[in-house]
């Protein structure tokens, strides 16, 4: 192509990428746009996290303070806790990861933009809840992990809890989106030639990342959908006088939330790893190690939830098992800082501020992490656990692990995220104030802790020694503050005032600095075919490929946003992703389930419910949007490939959210099966009064109804395959969908004592309630995949449109017989109960 | 430094104290914590400094170390030896703690909001009920049964060994043994609600024989 | 072809030690706490008692199970999949060994307690 040719084309991919202005802002979806946003709202919850931690150090800096009253400090350190976890550090990773991911991968833009811009409407929505309510005094003050039943109806009358279960859930409903999108694009979009092994690690991460998170949050969502059940509708999950436990809570809430942690960690150990070798001038060194660290992480770490429990009084055996655990996860975090140091050893390292700032994180996460050691020796544990003692651990470890790191990226990317060029001094100002400032808040915090000062106090009095220490913490957190502050002063002053950026200025070799800086809204003008995992260090002919149009998909002659979808293992293009364009879509969707959210919270319940329906609809209506209309021929993808569109393949983009979908949902079930078990065998006050009654017949109906629908579902996609009409098929899902769901809702209904008698009866509502939905959707999604069929959506070639509903539909089968067979065996099997 | 050593072990004095115990699951805690925190200085003194070595070192070689040797050394053998002796030790150590074999003492513990009740009784069925203050006898073993009328609270008196959470629907063990008399303090570590920070209560330990005489004339007292 | 599921199975069996290590895990913390609900074992039967039988039988029957797959690992070397390099195959080859290796020492790790208390005391 010739050059006046190829800016031509660059114009038409830009236009065809644009975001639309003014108004139409609120339709975008591109990865660049969302993460942005994302990465920037996210700064703002840590800016207003940090006030509230300056309120806490403020409060607690002199013995008997009067600055602030109990009230107004438990809503605080609620606060704080709360926006930090919650509205800080996940949605901040989510943000670099949709901003980056791409780049990173050879990618034009994400499987799924219009899900991450509906995340991203989630987070705010949710994350505005908490903020409106904290500004009007109400917000939760029951601690970030919200025991019960202290956040409970009884003791917390208040709005308070409801804000942080509905809030959060919300939030969270972001999070799930975000993994499921994330987990598709790791494994289907990617450049031609990156196989598995030539990822750069930050995909790995990533990937291993997302997976924990479709695995970590159901219990969450789990626990605070009881919980507001117990609160708003008095079906006593968590109480333990009517056969709840307020142990399910907490079970629920860290099996959530170790995970969480290293959900935070191993993003932050992805940049970690992205920068050093560029500083070491070669390759890192163990890359299998590290996969295989990352991998053991992201199942070990769900093995150590028990040692924030290890004082409740679960016998001293079971606290081993988790003791153990939590001591063995310290292996491959060891493995990866061995990576890095050997890394720095073979290679010629250059000392520059973002190796500064990694040095922090080396020294204060290390200590933290050594802590973390010490707190999973149960002995010690007893003493140590809700003093300051875990305060100091854990702001160490979050600090360290997780802001360091973040911080070095933000120094390193920066240059390519906005074109302005690194400056030094400001940026080692800040890091020293940073650095000495956390320091000398929380270094100390451990012998606060140990000396005996419990965690959330709001006040203490004077001589036991704790006076000195507090003050020494509130002048260092001021400091902090101060460094924080000329961080963001000198990257704003960089972003306003800043000279441009040459390319590539730290000589990296991995992809994204291949990219325009910044980069365009297309990323790349043509996507590359990789031979290396760097392959601007590699790889002479890249730059060839992705700026003159030698690589894929070079240019926009269909007039389609395109990106190209390889095998997840090898690498080898197989499909052409077509990427929808903006729409309002995500924000309607977002906005309507916010009513569903908000009309929960005030006790407007028709107002849910309609919430709820147009939500719904609103979702169908999206789904709408996909899919072609006719069959296509293979496309000419660039560099002599034809391939096939994503609508007409087997493992599109869609097969495969839907796949992780439904492990998210499964998730959930099976934490819902674990609490039902749970609250058999350890819940006081067992067993009930009355089990479930007779009712075999209604059980029967909806097991064999629930296994017609998949079976109908399967006949559809056989049918249409053989090139014959699937409704008959689709007929048959739909009424026998509409039959389990209604035998279920009559179970309910007759055969389960009343919800709010005892936990059993709730729990057996509950878990009923749940098949009664995924019977009646998948009656729904068999009508909506005939209408799509009337259409013209679907064809013996395009059968997404049947194959997707059917695994739901599969699923639902099993799951419903799994639940049928304990709802209705097991008060026989186990008789009076445990 | 020696100012700081000073100034780090009279930190460490106080009467809620974990570094100071007065009991004997507490001193074999304040033991090992004290190893622990030593082992902490010795691991970040070595990670900074090779750290530091790796970055700042003056020749440009590489190190003439296989990357296979580190990797096994520090990612696999270092950790692993460190955590499996400390993991030996803390299983000892936490079972000697344990409520096993008969007390000589017990005392039921309910947690209110807030404020705790301590419950002695005696064979002859006398019984006495104290808010807020506790007193124990010197080198006896003593069980605390606990359990709480509202939410969940954590009984814990940092010099005599660990805490023990007051759950709902459940009565927990938690067993004690005082070595040194004194006054001590002891307070909720659960948050639970507006006046946590207020939820302190006071612990005589007495000689045994002291103790028996308050106990005698505390019950001949009660209503 | 239907490359969906093969390559779920890929990266499940570069896993399958972990979720080896995970049954391992999740089968001793409920079978310990269902047998200690159910069978009253008191502190001074020492380590001659059913419940930690039962422990060593789950613990034995997990490593057994790692056992066999490494040495599986060994006997038939990971196969290339239609188009893969040679080092991708390498990779995932060392990683399902290496990983089963971590999971054989971590289930150890975790099970090893089961040896030194008796198990339904405190
Ligand atoms: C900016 C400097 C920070 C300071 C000075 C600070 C200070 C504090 C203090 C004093 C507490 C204890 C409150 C209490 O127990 O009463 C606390 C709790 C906490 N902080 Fe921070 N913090 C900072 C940053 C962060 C960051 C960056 C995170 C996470 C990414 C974080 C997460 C938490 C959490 C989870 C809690 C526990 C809240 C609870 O007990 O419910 N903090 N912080
Ligand atoms: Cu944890
Ligand atoms: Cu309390």
């Amino acid at each position: 192509m010739t050059p006046a040719q190829l800016k031509q084309q660059r114009q038409e991919m830009a236009r065809l990428y644009a975001t639309p202005p003014g108004w139409g802002r609120l339709a975008a979806v591109n990865h660049s746009v969302i993460g942005l946003r994302f990465i920037v709202l996210s700064l703002v919850f840590f800016i207003i996290g940090g006030l509230l931690s300056m309120l806490i150090r403020a409060q607690l800096a002199i013995p008997g303070n009067q600055f602030l009253d109990h009230a107004a400090y438990n809503q605080i350190f609620t606060m704080h806790g709360t926006v930090m976890m919650f509205l800080f550090a996940i949605p901040l990773i989510e943000g670099l990861a949709l901003y980056f991911i791409p780049k990173f991968l050879g990618a034009r833009d994400l499987c799924f933009p219009r899900l991450s811009a509906f995340g991203f409407w989630c987070y705010l929505f949710g994350g505005s809840i908490l903020l409106v309510a904290m500004f009007a005094g109400v917000a939760p003050d029951s601690g970030w992990f919200m025991y019960t039943p202290l956040s409970s109806g009884q003791y917390s009358p208040g709005i308070n809890s409801d804000v942080w279960l509905i809030g959060i859930t919300f939030v969270e409903v972001s999070a799930i989106a975000f993994a499921i999108e994330l987990v598709a694009t790791v494994l289907k979009v990617r450049s031609g030639g990156m196989s598995l092994n030539r990822m750069p690690l930050w995909g790995w991460y990533i990937l291993i990342t997302a997976l924990m998170m479709v695995v970590g949050f159901p219990p969450l969502i789990l626990g605070s959908v009881l919980l507001e059940i117990e609160r708003a509708f008095s079906w006593p999950f968590f109480d333990a006088a009517l056969g709840g436990d307020p142990l399910l809570w907490q079970h629920l809430f860290w099996l959530f939330g170790h995970p969480e942690v290293y959900i935070i960690f191993l993003p932050a150990a992805a940049a970690v790893s992205m920068m050093i070798p560029t500083f070491a001038r070669r390759p890192i060194v163990g890359y299998h190690w590290i996969v295989a660290a990352i991998i053991a992480t992201g199942f070990i770490s769900f093995g150590l939830w028990v040692h924030h429990m290890f004082t409740v009084g679960i016998p001293h055996l079971a606290l081993l098992f988790f003791s153990a655990a939590s001591m063995f996860v310290a292996i491959p975090t060891a493995i990866q800082f061995f990576a890095w140091l050997a890394t720095l050893w073979q290679g010629k390292p250059v000392p520059s501020l973002p190796m500064l700032y990694l040095f922090g994180f080396l020294f204060i996460f290390v200590c933290g992490g050594l802590t973390g050691v010490m707190l999973a020796l149960v002995p010690f544990n007893w003493q140590a656990h809700d003093t300051y003692f875990v305060v100091a651990h854990l702001h160490y470890v979050l600090i360290g692990g997780f802001v360091f790191p973040l911080l070095a990226a933000a120094h390193y990317w920066l240059p390519l995220m906005s074109g302005k060029a690194a400056s030094e001094s400001m940026g080692k100002w800040a890091f020293w104030l940073i650095f000495i400032g956390f320091n000398a808040t929380f270094l100390h915090m451990h012998l606060t802790g140990l000396v005996g000062m419990p965690r959330r106090i709001y006040t203490y009095p004077e001589g036991l020694g704790w006076e000195w220490l507090n003050l020494a913490s509130s002048i260092g957190g001021f400091i902090l503050t101060i460094g924080f502050a000329a961080f963001f002063l000198d990257l704003i002053v960089r972003l306003r005032a800043g000279g441009d950026s040459p390319r590539n200025p730290w000589a990296a070799g991995t992809l994204e600095w291949s990219l325009d800086h910044p980069p365009a809204p297309y990323n790349f003008t043509a996507l590359p075919e990789l031979t290396s995992r760097e392959p601007l260090w590699d790889q002479d002919d890249v730059d060839d490929q992705i700026r003159k149009g030698e690589g894929y998909l070079p240019d926009t002659r269909r007039g389609w946003q395109e990106t190209l979808g390889v095998h997840p293992v090898t690498g080898k293009p197989d499909q052409i992703l077509i990427l929808p364009g903006p729409s309002y879509l995500p924000l309607i969707t977002a906005a309507l389930l916010g009513v569903f959210f908000v009309g929960f919270l005030f006790g407007l319940y028709w107002l849910s419910a309609l919430g709820a329906i147009a939500a719904l609809g609103a979702a169908l209506r999206w789904a709408w949007c996909n899919g072609l209309t006719r069959d296509f021929d293979d496309q000419d993808a660039g560099r002599g490939l034809s391939l096939p569109l994503a609508p007409q393949v087997h493992d599109a983009p869609g097969w495969w959210g839907m796949v992780v979908g439904l492990v998210v949902n499964g998730t959930f079930y099976i934490t819902l099966l674990f609490g039902y078990l749970y609250l058999w065998a350890v819940a006081p006050a067992w067993p009930p009064e009355q089990f479930v009654e007779s009712g075999r017949l209604a059980a029967v109906l909806a097991g064999l109804a629930s296994l017609a629908c998949s079976g109908g579902f399967h006949l559809a996609v056989r049918s249409n395959a053989a090139g014959h009409s699937p409704l008959p098929g689709l007929g048959l899902a739909l009424l026998t969908g509409l039959v389990a769901s209604l035998a279920l809702a009559w179970q309910i209904a007759h055969d389960v004592a009343s919800p709010t008698s005892h936990a059993y009866a709730a729990v057996t509502s509950f878990l009923l309630g749940y098949l009664a939905v995924h019977a009646f959707l998948s009656a729904v999604m068999a009508g909506f995949a005939a209408l799509r069929w009337r259409h013209g959506y679907v064809s013996a070639r395009r059968s997404l449109d049947l194959r997707v509903p059917r695994l739901w539909a599969a699923y639902t089968a099993a799951v419903t017989l799994v639940g049928l067979g304990l709802v209705q065996g097991l008060p026989s099997l186990l008789g009076s109960g445990g | 430094m020696a100012l700081l050593v000073i100034l780090t072990a009279s930190a460490c004095q106080g009467p809620v104290s974990a570094l100071d115990p007065a009991g004997q699951g507490a001193a074999d805690i304040a033991w090992i914590t004290w190893v622990m925190i030593a082992g902490t200085l010795f691991f970040m003194a070595l990670m900074t400094g090779l750290w530091l070595h790796a970055v700042y070192r003056r020749s440009d070689r590489p190190l003439k170390l296989s990357n296979t040797t580190v990797l096994v050394g520090g990612g696999l053998v270092l950790p692993l030896v460190v955590i499996t002796l400390l993991l030996v030790y803390g299983i000892r150590s936490g079972h000697s703690m344990l409520p096993i074999g008969a007390p000589d003492l017990e005392i039921r513990v309910t947690a209110y909001q807030w404020f705790w009740e301590f419950e002695y009784s005696d064979d002859q069925g006398r019984s006495l009920t104290l808010v807020d203050e506790l007193h124990l006898p010197l080198g006896q073993r003593i069980d605390f049964h606990i359990d709480t009328a509202d939410v969940i609270h954590s009984f814990w008196i940092p010099a005599l060994g660990g805490k023990m959470d007051a759950i709902p629907g459940r009565t927990n063990t938690l067993r004690l043994v005082p070595t040194r008399a004194g006054q001590f303090g002891g307070q909720c570590a659960e948050f639970c609600g507006a006046r946590h920070a207020h939820m302190h209560f006071a612990v005589t330990v007495h000689e045994p024989e002291d103790f028996q005489r308050w106990l005698d004339t505390a019950f001949e007292d009660a209503p | 072809m239907r490359p969906g599921p093969l390559s779920i199975a890929r990266l499940l069996r570069i896993c399958a030690g972990l979720l080896i290590w995970s049954s391992g895990f999740v089968m001793l913390y409920a079978g310990y706490s269902l047998g200690c609900q159910q069978i009253d074992v008191p502190v001074e039967a020492g380590l001659r008692n059913p419940v930690t039988a039962g422990l060593v039988i789950i613990a034995a029957l997990h490593v057994a199970a790692l056992i066999a797959l490494l040495l599986r690992r060994y006997r038939y070397p990971m196969t290339a999949m239609a188009d893969e390099n040679e080092r991708s195959r390498k990779l995932h080859h060392w990683l399902e060994g290496f990983v089963l290796w971590i999971s054989l020492a971590g289930l150890l790790f975790i099970a090893f307690p089961v040896l030194l208390v008796p198990p339904c005391a405190g």
